[in-house]
């Protein structure tokens, strides 16, 4: 016992007044995750609060145009200009706001659509009482090129966003063309009998959708935003990073020949080595118990929001532990592979970087490839943000987080028992 | 086995993984309790590896080694208790204190801490360091930081104290710090197995010395007795310098 906890203080002065570990461990994960949340802040608020940027060119002044300036400021996502430098935005001005980026996009409702609406939906009904039988595709009037609506994109907006208007474009035309069609079957009615209630069918909700309160399933004030991505992202990165000081811990006690000198004296190896395992594990707590304060308390005060961790802090624990197990794992095993400090640095940064990367650090999983969705499932990082996400966000308890905290586990155990066979082998002289 | 012998190796040999020479070759020799055994050698000789079988780092490919009367490799454990290291390099963490690096060392051989403080001092005092114990290694010289590898070694009062070449590359003043004070826990009790290059040093201090070249101890004796069996030699140096230049013969 004296000999463990020896080497447990004797790992924690070397590492107080080990300045770039201390940075490496503390200093460059606070920074990492406070550029990356402000970064990445602007993306993630895009879909989540009226911020799209859209100017609005009504030549019709007439229904077509109020209706889509209605749906469009109900779809709560946009912030809706209609002039451009103090004047009322054209086709052609509009255009070139967007292409210079200072919109994300532009809707132009073109002169005289109300009344083309309107027009055929008189002749619509005209036919539909002719008597004579009419193909649907001579129905009505074809719309030329001048009566579509138009809108354009600026090119870097999503997929999903495109989505976005041009379902609330197709939603306030499809209601717009029922509605003036039933208004002429209402005025063609009302030629032979008269029409007590004159109803707007758009409005009736025959079919309706209803929201559940899943509060019970989710956390009910999460928002996944900037800090709740990157605040576990990176505080997995840094827990990860663990390796560099206590891989070169390793080689250090190689090098200054005190490995050797541990080895003559009566107390096994692996009471020294645990003092190392047990410190960095303390290490990746305290990592993660900044990197939440962080979230909590520092990021806000910066204009983000603040980060929601939800209240089951046993299994909190349980990840957080599993991680720097992992990570204390990779430490030892990289030590105790590589001869010299170079050779651990390359290797081991490079293989963090890129289990980071397939773990979803740097860019959230669901936006990733399919195969890179797959791939991802074999880095311990994702295993670790997968297990907080599970937590923060979907209110997680122990029993759906334990597949990734065993499996964290397991590869913390595999990389210590690599580390001690070939730390056995590598004894055979 | 005669009571006053704490070592005896019998017929040692160690071969190293994928080598086909013998490191160390068909060692036998006894070292008296209380004695100082000097090793001698040229590079390569097997000095470290002998000493390195005998301490137990290495096992050996054959033959045995009796620390007091027991098998080393089977009783390892419990006889690394009277044994005492000064390895060649200064292995010592840098960015610890003088103080911090012999208690740590001290505790993992389950040392309690006020007979630590109490052995720490002393030593420290009687190796000239009372006054650095609180700065860090980094901050020492070259022969502060033998001194302090020294007392590593010998917190724990082993019988048999094993140095590998304790006094390369330092200062005249550090040496005589160094060799006295060895000097004086070898008349308390301690046999100390010593290596070195420095032939004079080794001939005043050691009361016994094998030489070896080649894996082989190739002669052995006092100081005097080997100077006495060579007629052309004045010293062990000359003794040393004949019998290696004729063992490469």
């Amino acid at each position: 016992m004296k000999a463990f906890l020896a080497s447990i203080k004797k790992e924690l002065l070397i590492l107080l007044r080990d300045r770039a570990g201390l940075g490496i461990l503390f200093v460059m994960p606070l920074a990492l995750v406070i550029i990356m949340a402000l970064v990445q802040d602007g993306p993630y608020r895009n879909f989540q609060k009226s911020e799209f940027p859209l100017i609005f060119v009504d030549n019709d002044k007439d229904t077509v145009g109020a209706v889509i300036e209605k749906n469009l400021k109900d779809a709560n996502i946009f912030r809706i200009s209609k002039e451009l430098n103090g004047l009322m935005a054209t086709e052609q001005t509009a255009k070139e706001a967007v292409a210079q980026g200072k919109f994300k996009v532009g809707v132009v409702v073109p002169a005289g659509l109300s009344r083309f609406l309107r027009k055929n939906a008189r002749i619509i009904v005209a036919k539909t009482f002719s008597g004579r039988p009419v193909s649907e595709d001579k129905l009505f009037e074809k719309p030329p090129d001048s009566m579509k609506i138009k809108y354009f994109l600026d090119p870097l907006t999503s997929f999903s966003f495109k989505n976005t208007i041009v379902y609330i474009l197709e939603k306030s035309s499809s209601s717009l063309i029922s509605q003036t069609i039933t208004n002429k079957y209402y005025e063609h009615f009302e030629n032979f009998y008269p029409v007590d209630n004159k109803i707007n069918f758009d409005s009736c909700r025959i079919i309706d959708i209803q929201e559940i309160d899943a509060s019970n399933v989710y956390n009910a004030n999460v928002v996944f935003n900037s800090v709740q991505h990157n605040v576990p992202a990176w505080t997995m990165f840094a827990i990860f990073f663990i390796f560099l000081p206590l891989a070169g811990g390793i080689i250090r006690e190689r090098d200054y020949g005190t490995f050797v000198r541990l080895k003559f004296m009566p107390y096994s190896f692996s009471t020294i080595i645990t003092g190392k395992i047990i410190l960095y594990t303390v290490v990746g707590c305290v990592q993660f118990l900044m990197m939440m304060l962080t979230g909590q308390y520092l990021l806000p005060a910066l204009g983000l929001p603040s980060l929601i961790i939800g209240h089951n802090y046993f299994a909190i624990c349980m990840v957080v532990l599993s991680a720097s197990l992992a990570a204390t794992g990779l430490g030892v095993l990289i030590g105790t592979f590589f001869s010299t400090h170079q050779q651990m640095v390359t290797f081991g940064s490079i293989s963090v970087i890129i289990l980071a990367a397939i773990g979803g650090i740097f860019v959230p999983i669901y936006i990733m490839s399919k195969a890179m969705v797959k791939i991802s499932k074999y880095s311990p990082l994702e295993w670790g943000m997968n297990a907080f996400n599970e937590i923060f966000l979907h209110n997680g308890n122990f029993s759906n987080i334990y597949p990734d905290a065993l499996k964290l586990l397991v590869f913390s155990f595999t990389a210590f028992l690599l580390s001690f066979l070939y730390y056995k082998f590598k004894s055979i002289k | 086995m005669e009571n006053s012998i704490i070592i005896k190796v019998e017929d040692l040999s160690k071969i190293y993984k994928g080598s086909k020479n013998p490191a160390v070759d068909t060692i036998r020799v006894s070292i008296t309790k209380n004695e100082i055994f000097g090793l001698l050698g040229p590079n390569g000789a097997g000095k470290t590896t002998l000493i390195s079988v005998l301490c137990g780092l290495y096992k050996p490919s054959s033959g045995k080694v009796y620390i007091k009367n027991s098998d080393l490799h089977q009783n390892l454990k419990s006889l690394k208790n009277i044994i005492g290291i000064v390895p060649q390099d200064i292995a010592l963490y840098p960015t610890l204190t003088a103080r911090e690096n012999l208690l740590f060392f001290g505790k993992v051989y389950g040392l309690n801490r006020h007979y630590l403080d109490e052995k720490i001092s002393e030593c420290l005092t009687l190796l000239e360091l009372e006054h650095s114990k609180d700065k860090k290694i980094s901050t020492f010289s070259g022969g502060m930081k033998r001194r302090i590898n020294i007392i590593a070694g010998l917190l724990h009062d082993p019988e048999i104290l094993f140095l590998d070449e304790p006094t390369v590359g330092i200062d005249i003043h550090s040496k005589k710090i160094i060799i006295d004070y060895l000097t004086e826990i070898n008349k308390k009790g301690t046999t100390i197995i010593y290596t070195s290059h420095l032939i004079a040093e080794a001939e005043d201090f050691c009361s016994y010395i094998a030489i070896m070249n080649k894996g082989r101890i190739i002669a052995r004796g006092t100081p005097a007795e080997l100077i006495q069996s060579f007629y052309n030699s004045k010293d062990l140096e000359d003794v040393f310098l004949e019998l290696t230049e004729k063992s490469n013969q």
